[in-house]
């Protein structure tokens, strides 16, 4: 581009950034204005390396795979790292199917006293006490499990959880609040899709085998989406059950 | 457009913080709030409300909400004066009228004839001609006017009959009534978001969970608000006379007598919704002087914890020196419709005490059964079922 040339183009780009902001136009390559967004880790560091240093926080994530793909695993070790990181560290799993177990999660390395665990009666319940958890901005991570929920249920209030998705974004960038939602790969919801800042597919590969026990297993957790890094990112994770469940770092 | 008996309510949008920018440019476009010579904000920009900054809060509540917030003392700008303008200018549009606040007042239109749309223009232009930007709301009660004010922006909004009354008032959202912000909060919680939810709620359990000041709030959103506009001379006080057997000279023993009357005093001022403006004492010391003290509240107040600050204030300002008193007369003056406070959610408290706090309210609307937090009680049991089991959250 002749010097002349780009003398404009600075000065036009100048000018909308006076504008629209300086944010509204810029080059590509590294960004000075780029808003500095707290991580929580996930503990697998390959997949922590791929996202930037984590999960991010006051941002959604959603985690979509089908049943024993390591979802579950990979969202309670993301509360058990803030655990870890912060002794007053609070964190909360919306547990719509009921199936949340104590022991496992204990085995994840979470604090149990510094989890809330919600059982709501309806999709709607839970929707909307996420909905003032996360403004009371008291929580480091919170987990919406809607993996297993009711199918006919999730249809019949899809307008109100499009209308909280709507809202949670706004709701969860003034708070440090992690938030999580696990979800089904057959039950999609564009309007989750759209409010998340990062989403990552999951999926197991393969079991770990020790003679004929299963150790573990190996997942391929893809970054389909990602608002503050790059996105396209494939990346293993091993879970070993070992007494304790562990990621590739704890 | 007729004249019936109306309430008019003018204000004048972002009073105290376009003084200051008047007089000082460079503090355009930054969040800005006003102090008093306490520390407590009296005035707020749009960018500072928008932050969650309201009137009251003090100087450490501004900052935490927003960092970046220009803190400037009111008494470099020349709010008072305009104030005492404003008033003098409105005082030549309606025969009872009252300030509600800085820069806002109520009008009664009673005995005014003609068009209503042009006298409310009129009544804008003064504030226009004070160089600020009116918003002006005409209602059949003072509550009505005051949201239809506070919603009309900076233009005239006009509510002309007790049904429109109604149907305007019904999906406005529940900040704009002049509960304190832990009733307001308990409301959310509790997934009342308008004052049509509000209304309809049942009498006794409004009673019941948010007291005097909750029933008179709902009364007034279902439109049965007869508080009159009454002439700042006719603005009622609230007395008591304390006369001791001898004279006392202890300060903490006579401070506990005042602090009793003086709460006595703020109850009824509670369940009406009022707060007064202004603290008088007046004492007879043993050699029959008569000493006196006041304290006027840069907003209108009904806490209970700033009225004991200020009479402690008073008590040390009429020169306690042991001298004693035979008897003490406390007044609260320039009783009026008390601010409505904006709804925080950033309280500066463990996140743990915010959590319990939310999940008390929640329960309520939820269940209890709602919110547990999970334990081990055997672990070693091959039954996974049987290892974890449920107690109640801060057990």
């Amino acid at each position: 581009m002749s010097s002349q040339r780009r003398r404009k183009l600075d000065a036009v780009v100048a000018q909308l950034q006076l504008d629209y902001g300086p944010r509204a136009i810029r080059r590509a390559g590294p960004d000075e204005h780029a808003e500095v967004v707290g991580r929580i880790p996930t503990t697998f560091a390959e997949l922590d390396r791929a996202l930037g240093g984590g999960l991010p926080q006051g941002r959604l994530t959603e985690i979509s795979g089908p049943a024993t793909s390591g979802k579950l695993t990979l969202a309670a070790k993301v509360i058990s790292a803030a655990h870890r990181a912060d002794g007053d560290a609070l964190a909360a799993w919306v547990d719509l199917s009921r199936t949340c177990d104590p022991d496992y999660l204990d085995r994840c390395g979470i604090a149990l006293d510094r989890l809330l665990v919600v059982r709501p009666a309806s999709l709607a319940d839970a929707l909307a006490v996420t909905l003032h958890l996360v403004r009371s901005n008291a929580l480091a991570v919170l987990v919406f499990d809607r993996f297993g929920a009711n199918a006919n249920q999730v249809r019949a209030a899809v307008a109100e959880e499009d209308g909280m998705l709507a809202r949670l974004p706004q709701l969860l960038s003034g708070t440090a609040t992690a938030a999580v939602f696990l979800s089904d790969p057959r039950e999609p919801s564009p309007a989750l899709a759209h409010a998340a800042a990062v989403r990552i597919s999951i999926s197991r590969e393969r079991w770990i085998m020790r003679d004929a026990d299963v150790r573990g297993y190996q997942s391929l957790a893809e970054i389909v989406k990602n608002r503050h890094g790059h996105a396209g990112v494939r990346v293993a994770v091993h879970i070993i059950f070992n007494g304790t469940v562990r990621g590739d770092g704890l | 457009m007729n004249a019936a008996r109306f309430i008019a309510y003018l204000n004048a949008v972002e009073f105290g913080a376009t003084l200051a920018q008047r007089v000082d440019p460079s503090l355009v476009g930054r969040p800005l709030a006003l102090l008093d010579d306490r520390g407590h904000v009296i005035a707020v920009d749009v960018l500072a409300a928008r932050a969650g900054i309201a009137p009251g809060q003090t100087e450490h509540q501004a900052v935490a909400r927003a960092p970046g917030v220009t803190l400037r003392p009111a008494d470099r700008y020349p709010i008072l004066e305009t104030q005492a303008e404003l008033m003098a200018r409105v005082a030549r549009y309606a025969g009872r009228w009252q300030p509600a606040g800085l820069g806002s007042a109520y009008l009664d239109t009673e005995g005014i004839g003609g068009d209503m749309l042009s006298w409310c223009q009129a009544l804008g232009g003064e504030v226009r001609g004070l160089g600020m930007v009116p918003s002006v709301g005409l209602a059949p009660t003072k509550f009505c006017a005051a949201v239809a004010g506070e919603v009309a922006g900076e233009n005239i909004m006009l509510v002309m009959t007790t049904v429109t009354q109604r149907a305007f008032l019904t999906p406005q959202p529940i900040g704009l009534l002049p509960l304190d912000a832990a009733a307001l909060l308990h409301l959310a919680h509790l997934g009342i978001r308008t004052l049509g939810q509000y209304a309809c709620l049942p009498p006794a359990g409004v009673l019941a969970r948010f007291g005097p000041p909750g029933r008179t709030a709902q009364r007034w959103v279902q439109g049965r608000d007869n508080r009159p506009v009454t002439l700042p001379g006719e603005v009622p006080q609230a007395s008591a006379h304390l006369e001791f057997d001898g004279v006392v000279a202890d300060r903490e023993i006579l401070l506990a007598a005042l602090r009793r009357e003086a709460d006595a005093l703020l109850h009824p001022l509670h369940s009406r919704l009022q707060a007064a403006g202004r603290l008088a004492l007046s004492a007879t010391r043993g050699d029959g002087r008569l000493v006196t003290a006041s304290h006027v509240f840069p907003l209108p107040t009904a806490a209970t914890r700033t009225v004991h600050l200020a009479l402690e204030e008073a008590v040390d300002r009429i020169a306690w020196r042991g001298e004693g008193a035979a008897d003490v007369t406390l007044t609260l003056g320039d009783i009026t419709d008390a601010p409505v406070q904006q709804l925080s959610l950033l309280d500066i408290t463990s996140p743990r005490a915010t959590l319990a706090a939310t999940l008390a309210q929640l329960a309520a609307r939820f269940g209890p059964e709602t919110f547990r937090m999970a334990a081990l009680v055997d672990q070693g049991n091959p039954l996974p079922e049987r290892r974890g089991s449920w107690r109640e959250f801060g057990d």
